[in-house]
């Protein structure tokens, strides 16, 4: 076999042209084989964050979607006239979307007591902050779980751990005039029961999770006002002081009778119109409860 | 020819020690100081570069007749960042904990200057065996560095070791405090320069 001259310029560029479409074949059947097992850890995941909001904690991963099924109650998403959005699921809400979209979790924490899990989205020093908060009927908050994309390990990773979110627990989210309040200061600093200490040696990160805190649930205040304040409607149009009241409650909002309306717990199950229809949660728009539909879209 | 003859046991366990990839060939040093700061994620970056030196010098190794000269550091880095886009992939699928973990040194691992270094200084002119032997002892090489640098800026930085406490309460009740400046970086510059003067005291024929 003639020896082949591997310097001259053809065999360079044959070379480098094959072995990109053969890293890229490659790259491409890994990415698409794996996908399905990568999107259900996320979702997992996910789940697994809006359970430590509620304190529940260390649960087996095999567990998780059962646990979420039997705490979440029901789940409601707003837009920023605070309408509900007719079909959709809160968790189906990417934490890129909120400040768009207002997904709120209503659930039962692990003492037992009806909470709403607030989705929260912010910035920290190198990246983005996420976190998903709790908080009860009386504006308290009774659990919260933050994490991070790229925070300083060991400094301001820290806000993924236990020991700081435990701090949460208990304290008030407004102050005394009625404004949101609930924010992180300098470690030692805190003075109200609304100031949360931070992490040392990560003044940004820890500001950034105060300022998510401060900016995203005076979001959540503002749109639940326009709307209906969660917990005060009773079932459909009979929320007091809300500008739209009867689209605010998280029922079936064109269902044709109210009785109709409340065998809806979320916005999800109510794809067919004014009719309630659990096979309908893939929340797609349009579907009408069509499982196909919901695969093709 | 055996597995471990002794050539390849060289290859193996020289940069284990005189040979080491930090102390004596100096290269890695950014990712020395960017993930010591706490015990677990050195041990975590000491085994991921081990597995993606050992395989890329595999693969290196057997192509090596057929690499372009010009374009030779090009092929080498495709060839890096395909494996390491595939195994965080992989992990992502089927040990997502452990890819969440690691998904921050990725970046770190295809610019780790250990692997383009044995890559170009071994892998290209060896056989695949001894290639692949010689990623091993440079990853291991890298790993007892970072694992050395990791344990006393855990230790003497927070008072914990794989994140139990080891630093008992009363000794923080009489008065002894975390050295705070154990977390910051140019710490583990200057733990790593203690590493390299302990080696260096007690191998004269580096000096």
């Amino acid at each position: 076999m003639a020896k082949i001259n591997t310097n001259s310029n053809v065999y360079t560029i044959i070379y480098a042209s094959v072995m990109v479409i053969i890293v890229a074949f490659l790259l491409a059947f890994v990415s698409s084989a794996l996908k399905p097992a990568q999107d259900a850890n996320v979702a997992i995941d996910k789940k697994k964050q809006i359970l430590a909001a509620l304190n529940v904690r260390g649960v087996q991963k095999s567990d998780v979607p059962a646990k979420y099924e039997e705490l979440i109650k029901e789940t409601t998403v707003f837009d920023a006239d605070g309408n509900v959005i007719e079909c959709a699921d809160a968790f189906d809400v990417d934490t890129k979307e909120i400040g768009e979209k207002f997904p709120v979790y209503k659930a039962v924490d692990a003492n037992g007591t009806e909470v709403s899990v607030f989705p929260l989205k912010g910035r920290g020093l190198w990246g983005g902050l996420w976190g998903y908060i709790a908080i009860d009927a009386q504006g308290k908050v009774t659990g919260a779980y933050f994490d991070h994309e790229s925070e300083t390990a060991g400094l301001g990773a820290l806000i993924k751990d236990e020991p700081f979110q435990s701090q949460f627990a208990g304290r008030p989210l407004f102050d005394a005039d009625g404004n949101v309040a609930l924010t992180v200061v300098k470690k030692g600093d805190a003075k109200e029961a609304y100031e949360v200490d931070g992490v040392t040696g990560a003044t940004l990160t820890s500001k950034g999770t105060g300022e998510m805190l401060k900016s995203c649930l005076q979001a959540y205040v503002d749109v639940l006002k326009k709307g209906c304040p969660m917990g005060k409607a009773e079932g459909c149009g009979k929320a007091e002081g809300c500008e739209k009241a009867e689209k605010g409650c998280a029922g079936c909002p064109n269902a044709a009778s109210e009785e109709e309306s409340h065998k809806c717990k979320s916005g999800s199950d109510c794809c067919k119109s004014g009719k309630c229809d659990k096979s309908g949660s893939c929340g797609k728009p349009g579907c009408d409860g069509d499982k196909a539909c919901c695969g093709q879209r | 020819m055996s597995l471990l003859s002794k050539a390849n046991k060289e290859a193996l366990t020289s940069p284990l020690n005189l040979n080491n990839p930090v102390v004596v060939q100096v290269l890695g040093i950014c990712s020395a100081l960017a993930v010591t700061a706490q015990l677990e994620p050195a041990i975590v970056m000491g085994l991921s570069v081990t597995i993606i030196t050992a395989f890329s010098n595999l693969i290196i190794s057997l192509i090596r007749k057929s690499i372009p000269n010009r374009i030779r550091i090009i092929v080498q880095l495709v060839v890096v960042a395909a494996l390491v886009t595939i195994v965080s992939q992989v992990l992502k699928a089927f040990a997502y904990d452990v890819s969440v973990q690691l998904s921050v040194y990725v970046g770190l691992i295809i610019t780790n200057c250990i692997l383009m270094g044995r890559l170009e200084a071994f892998a290209m002119m060896n056989k695949p065996w001894p290639s692949f032997l010689d990623g091993i002892g440079n990853g291991i090489g890298y790993a007892i560095i970072l694992v050395i640098v990791g344990f006393f800026r855990e230790l003497l930085g927070a008072g914990t070791l794989l994140g139990f406490q080891v630093v008992p309460d009363w000794c923080y009740e009489h008065g002894y405090v975390n050295n705070g400046m154990m977390t910051m970086p140019a710490m583990s510059l200057i733990l790593v320069g203690c590493v390299i003067w302990v080696h260096r005291a007690y191998n004269k024929d580096l000096q």
